[in-house]
């Protein structure tokens, strides 16, 4: 008996072993799979049919069965892209941006995951357009990979949420899947990361839906959640309902729609620097951040100023459930310590202790690194006198300060003490401030010698 | 008496041949005369930079069997090497690997190996060379210790990437978009140590490497394979099968040797009524101790992390005793942290280190020079593992010597009295079947993630087609409307399969002992009811779990790691029906055949067993439920006239009944020698009337879901399997049957030896000679 005849005997009672543990009843070998591809070509064409007709779309032709391309009406959406170019790692105002969103067969992010659905939009004005590639069947990827290569112009700049590290790989990974060059970006503007460092704080995740919720204020209607996409479009495929997509590409829909919003809430928000300094302070210290990443030291110094000195300023748009942070109503969880500490700065200062003192700690490292050391001495004093729990470590920067700036070995001696004492009491509270005692350890014997020196001179 | 008496190597064995007490259980003594270099100028096309560098390294010409590999892979030809351990087979390949790269610098290569610590091992001596040789290449193991920032440097850049098939499987080859530059200009694929892929593992990396092939075509790369094994029985078989290639043979092996005497001892019987035998490692113990305390250097093997223990503490008691520097012997195996292993390699290569003590965590090619002596307690369980450990001993000039001693298993006891196994080429082969549906159908899943399949494209035995069409009844795959078939769910099908089982369901073992639990091991249904039902104990790389727990349901068994004197055998009540008969061939006495089968097996009791002496510790019941498995079996059938009127008279049913299961474990001992298996991994099933056949038979099954040929070729060498078993019966000096011949008594009075043998003889048709 050959091979090949052993395995295929072998494949019909390892079928029918499967069935029977299903508890399925099988007499025998079952029908050869449905015959040839003739059909299924068929159903495909009749899919993509349907697809474009459902879904108010065109039929691209082109290998494999071509796919289907929706273009829903555009919408009025301005931005100002000068100010949005002032936001970091924004591009300038003549680059081209291109929203970009796909929906894929799992996220698991290997070779077989298919992008089935790749939602485009792009501004004209103030008008905002979109285009979404729909592919009625695996055997037409080729053709709308082309197809979306066209809509990436090489001097555009990609905008996504999380696609640095998910749509954009898997997109590529289809391009060579098809040996086809993947279609070079002038550059990639992925806005989770934004989201991250400036609105998180004060939102209950990142999610591009909760961006919607918490920080636009909008809602969607009935939304299809993410998990179901890949088994209803499967579904589709083996020859299920064609419906059901037509709620997948709403919400891909929605989702490249919210990118633009979003890029416009945050230039409104936060572009101009006047509208900038009415921003809540969190979202102030993250956009400090984000512009210190970019190198941009005098604008994230601007920014934590803003977040220290502004006015007391509105509430954040109250989400149901969760009081904001800012102001108002207390947050529902504090530390002990962020407790005590709040309640020695609020009563200095009227306003809200832990965020503030943090945001003195993180103005003080950036005057430091800006070379003004005078008032870096001075946020530091303001951080040291606190009692907050980094007001041991502010005293050492005090010490530094006086030490190697103001050239004071007797006033960095006394802030040795002021952070020996704080030090101290940690210990004996049961958490000792180890690298604090260290570094304190060696400070003193340096500075003692340098006063008794100073002295005899 | 000072305890070290410095002392020539033949001075050592002289005087212990010299004692009686030793020299009586030496079986066998082999001397293995001296064999002088055979070598060849580097090749003429050789670039001058590497010259250069093997000049550095004092290489200025090569062994025949180097030159031999180097000008076939040179012309653009798949090559097997097989030589001895130590016989220089990784130059092989590095210098076709370094030439290729200093023709070319966009070239890339892929080294396979089949554990982690021997992969940085090569990394590390390719690196050398190519510094030597000043060619900036970059070399790079890719594993599950390489951290992530470094992972896509490798992708993009790694010229030489060093991997396992586990990760090849489970992290290149589903992303293999990311590894294109690798995909489109791999030249060479390097799979070292191809004798240990054999069984399920091999079944399944025959499958990954089906899968490589497959997208290297898709990326228009077209690289040769080489591949390194020990010595087994089928080499370029085992390579052509894994490959899916035919490559060239290289074997004359050209490195020198110096003199070796090989000494195969078998413990005294103590009991021949129960064939109780003295123990291995005391025996062990004695020869090793002499070597040492002459100051030459001896590596001793033992089978387990336990008899590791037990012979470090004996050798370190006894040169304390004489206040010996204990420190000088040491212990190496699985556990051991890395840098402590270096350290022992270390002070092995510089002399520090007199005397090591090693599970086969040292099998491989792992670097320690070579040693004066090596004491072998215990069969290793494949001659090719035991010409692994004997190349641990044996300097290029110079005597060594090499003891094996055989433990009372009857594999042991086997090989102990064929000494012809061990010295005339092995006999022994190692089999795989990629075909095996359970992991073809698993592989094909992954391979269509990774690449759909075009209609009537081949995978394995031949078109994917109906093996496709089965996968898309399960909705994994979906032939679309170009008539090609795509992956179609939301799952990660590498993610599902583990190149260590070949059914889909397994038990997980979890490891309760660290704070994290961490999963150590899987093991396929069939396989959990005997090793991890509760209480059992579970050994895991030389180290013993106890189960504490078992979750039959949920599939998970909880384990605890302890350190116990003892091991658990289970007991299964098995039935056993044939399915489908592939071939059948007439015996003198019956027939053989070979086909599928349907294996109920459930487990009952369990037994604790001391090791060493076996002595039986108590019992305890199995409670589960009974499971199937559907899996390919061989069998011998006695044709019903011999029953009445075969030679010898007819046979009554009990003696009928002792005499198949006597021969069935001899069966089933030399099979799993002749097959290079462990014992566990085929089962025995006789019937003194066989529903099917209507005739006494005996059936050997594999324990694997689906086999992996080890029952076709059962059938293929029936002949070499019944003299084998008749000789291992016939050669035991026990007196009526014993565990290393027949196994253990089943009726008193009853002699199990000579039925076993006058049924293998009726079989076979050899005269009946009864036994000795």
């Amino acid at each position: 008996m050959s091979d090949a005849a052993i395995l295929e005997r072998r494949l019909d009672r390892f079928r029918i072993a499967r069935d029977a543990e299903r508890g399925r009843v099988a007499g025998g070998p079952r029908a050869p799979a449905e015959p040839a591809w003739s059909g299924l070509a068929r159903s495909a064409d009749t899919r993509a049919q349907r697809l474009a007709q459902g879904l108010g779309g065109s039929r691209i032709d082109g290998p494999g069965g071509g796919h289907v391309m929706i273009e829903p009406a555009p919408v009025a959406l301005p931005i100002d892209r000068d100010r949005s170019a002032s936001l970091p790692g924004h591009p300038g105002p003549e680059v081209k941006l291109v929203c970009l969103d796909t929906e894929t067969t799992g996220l698991a992010t290997g070779a077989g995951t298919l992008a089935f659905l790749v939602g485009l939009g792009w501004w004209e004005g103030d008008l905002f357009q979109q285009a979404q590639l729909l592919l009625p069947d695996e055997a037409g990827e080729a053709g709308l990979l082309d197809a979306l290569a066209g809509f990436l112009p090489p001097d555009a700049w990609l905008v996504t949420y999380n696609g640095r590290s998910f749509d954009w790989p898997l997109l590529v990974a289809r391009f060579r899947m098809n040996r086809r060059t993947p279609p070079r970006l002038a550059g990639h503007l992925d806005l989770l990361p934004f989201v991250r460092r400036i609105f998180r704080h004060r939102m209950s995740d990142a999610r591009l839906k909760t961006v919607e919720t918490e920080l636009l204020g909008m809602r969607r209607g009935h939304d299809i959640d993410g998990w179901e996409i890949p088994g209803r479009y499967l579904e589709m495929l083996r020859g299920g309902p064609v419906e059901p997509i037509a709620e997948i590409v709403r919400h891909n829909h929605e989702d490249v729609l919210s990118l633009a919003r979003l890029l416009a809430h945050m230039e409104q928000r936060l572009g101009a620097i006047s509208q900038r300094r009415l921003a809540p302070a969190g979202d102030l210290v993250g956009l400090a951040r984000a512009f210190r990443r970019t190198g941009r030291d005098n604008d994230a110094l601007d920014c934590l100023d803003a977040a220290l000195e502004g006015p007391p300023r509105p509430v954040v748009p109250a989400v149901p459930g969760q009081p904001g942070r800012e102001g108002g109503s207390a947050p529902l969880r504090r530390s002990w310590t962020a407790i005590l500490t709040t309640r020695a700065d609020a009563a200095e200062t009227g306003r809200l202790g832990p965020p503030r003192l943090d945001i003195i700690v993180e103005r003080a490292r950036l005057l430091r690194r800006l070379g003004r050391h005078r008032e870096a001495l001075e946020a530091w004093q303001e951080v040291a006198r606190s009692g907050s729990p980094d007001a041991a470590l502010a005293w050492i920067e005090v010490a530094k300060c006086l030490e190697h700036r103001e050239r004071d070995p007797a006033g960095a001696l006394g802030a040795c003490a002021a952070a020996d004492q704080l030090a101290r009491r940690s210990r004996f509270l049961g958490r000792p401030l180890r690298g604090i005692e260290a570094d304190l350890g060696r400070r003193r014997i340096r500075l003692n010698r340098r006063v008794k020196a100073s002295g005899r001179g | 008496m000072r305890t070290y008496a410095p002392a020539t190597v033949d001075r050592v064995l002289d005087d212990l041949l010299a004692d009686p007490s030793m020299a009586r259980g030496v079986v066998h003594h082999e001397r293995i005369p001296a064999r002088s270099a055979r070598t060849a100028p580097l090749p003429p096309w050789l670039d001058p930079r590497i010259k250069r560098g093997l000049e550095q390294r004092g290489i200025t010409s090569l062994y025949t069997h180097q030159a031999e590999a180097i000008e076939a892979i040179h012309a653009g030809h798949d090559v097997a090497i097989v030589t001895p351990t130590a016989s220089g087979k990784s130059l092989c390949y590095t210098l076709p690997v370094l030439q290729a790269l200093a023709d070319d610098r966009s070239a890339r290569a892929l080294f396979l190996f089949p554990t982690k610590a021997l992969g940085q091992d090569q990394v590390a001596e390719f690196s050398a060379l190519a510094a030597l040789s000043e060619l900036d290449i970059s070399t790079a193991t890719y594993d599950g210790d390489t951290p992530a920032p470094i992972r896509s440097a490798i992708r993009t850049a790694g010229q030489v990437v060093v991997t396992n098939p586990d990760m090849l499987h489970a992290a290149i080859l589903p992303h293999h978009t990311k590894w294109f530059q690798l995909f489109e200009q791999l030249q060479v694929i390097v799979v070292d140590e191809l004798h240990t892929y054999r069984g399920v593992f091999g079944s399944h990396v025959a499958n990954v490497l089906r899968r490589l092939l497959r997208l290297c075509a898709h990326y228009g790369s077209k690289p040769l394979i080489v591949s390194c094994s020990a010595t087994i029985g089928n080499p370029l078989e085992l390579a052509t099968t894994l490959t899916g290639r035919t490559p060239r043979l290289v074997d004359r092996n050209g490195a020198p040797a110096g003199e070796r005497h090989l000494l195969l001892v078998d413990p005294p019987l103590l009991d021949a009524a129960t064939g109780a035998r003295g123990s291995a490692l005391t025996l062990a113990n004695r020869w090793a101790l002499p070597f040492l305390r002459a100051g030459r250097q001896t590596i001793v093997f033992g089978r387990s992390r336990t008899s590791v223990e037990l012979l470090l503490t004996g050798l370190r008691e006894s040169l304390r005793e004489h206040a010996g520097p204990r420190s000088r012997v040491r212990g190496y195996r699985g556990g051991y942290l890395p840098t402590e292993r270096r350290s022992i390699e270390q002070g092995l290569r510089s002399g520090e280190v007199l005397g090591v003590v090693a599970t086969n965590a040292l099998e491989l090619g792992v670097d320690i020079g070579r040693l004066d002596a090596a004491v072998i307690a215990g069969y290793p369980g494949s001659v090719a593992g035991t010409w692994q450990q004997i190349g641990r001993a044996g300097r290029r000039s110079g005597v060594s010597v090499v003891v094996v001693i055989a433990s009372g298993s009857p594999v042991d006891q086997y090989v102990i009295h064929h000494p012809e196994y061990l010295l005339a080429g092995a006999p022994e082969e190692a089999r795989i079947d990629p075909d095996n549906l359970h992991i073809l159908l698993a592989h094909l899943k992954a391979a269509t993630f990774e690449l759909p399949f075009e209609p009537g494209e081949v995978f394995g035995p031949g078109p994917a087609d109906d093996l496709l069409a089965f996968l898309a009844e399960e909705h994994h795959v979906r032939q679309a409307g170009d008539g090609r078939w795509y992956w179609s769910s939301e799952n990660f099908p590498a993610s599902a399969i583990s190149l260590r089982t070949a059914a889909s369901e397994n038990v997980v073992i979890i490891d309760t002992t660290p704070d994290r639990p961490r999963v150590i091991g899987e093991i396929d249904l069939f396989g959990a009811q005997t090793a991890v039902h509760e209480d059992a104990i579970y050994l895991h790389e030389s180290t013993q779990f106890h189960v504490d727990r078992l979750d039959w349901n949920e599939r998970k068994a909880y384990v605890r790691r302890v350190d116990v004197d003892h091991y658990t055998q289970a007991d299964t009540a098995v039935t056993l029906k044939p399915l489908d008969v592939f071939a059948s061939v007439g015996l003198p006495g019956g027939r053989r055949e070979h086909g599928e089968v349907m294996v109920a097996s459930l487990a009952t009791i369990y037994k604790k067993l001391k090791f060493i002496t076996n002595e039986n510790l108590g019992w305890g019941r199995i409670h589960l439920p009974e499971i199937e498995l559907q899996t390919t079996a061989a069998w011998l059938t006695l044709d019903p006239a011999q029953v009445t009127t075969g030679p010898g008279g007819s046979w009554r049913r009990n003696e009928l009944d002792i005499g198949l299961v006597g021969a069935g474990r001899a069966l089933q001992a030399v099979a799993s020698f002749l097959l290079m298996v462990d014992p566990r991994d085929l089962g025995l099933v006789s019937q003194v009337r066989s529903p099917h056949h209507e005739a006494p038979t005996i059936y050997l099954y594999e324990t694997v879901p689906g086999g992996v040929g080890l029952a076709e070729r059962l059938f293929e060498r029936t002949d070499e399997l019944i003299a084998g078993a008749a000789d291992l019966i016939a050669g035991c000096d026990c007196d009526s049957g014993c565990p290393s011949c027949t196994g253990p008594r089943l009726e008193p009075g009853i002699d199990a030896r000579a039925l076993a043998l006058r049924l293998l003889r009726t079989l076979s048709a050899a005269s009946p000679v009864a036994a000795a």
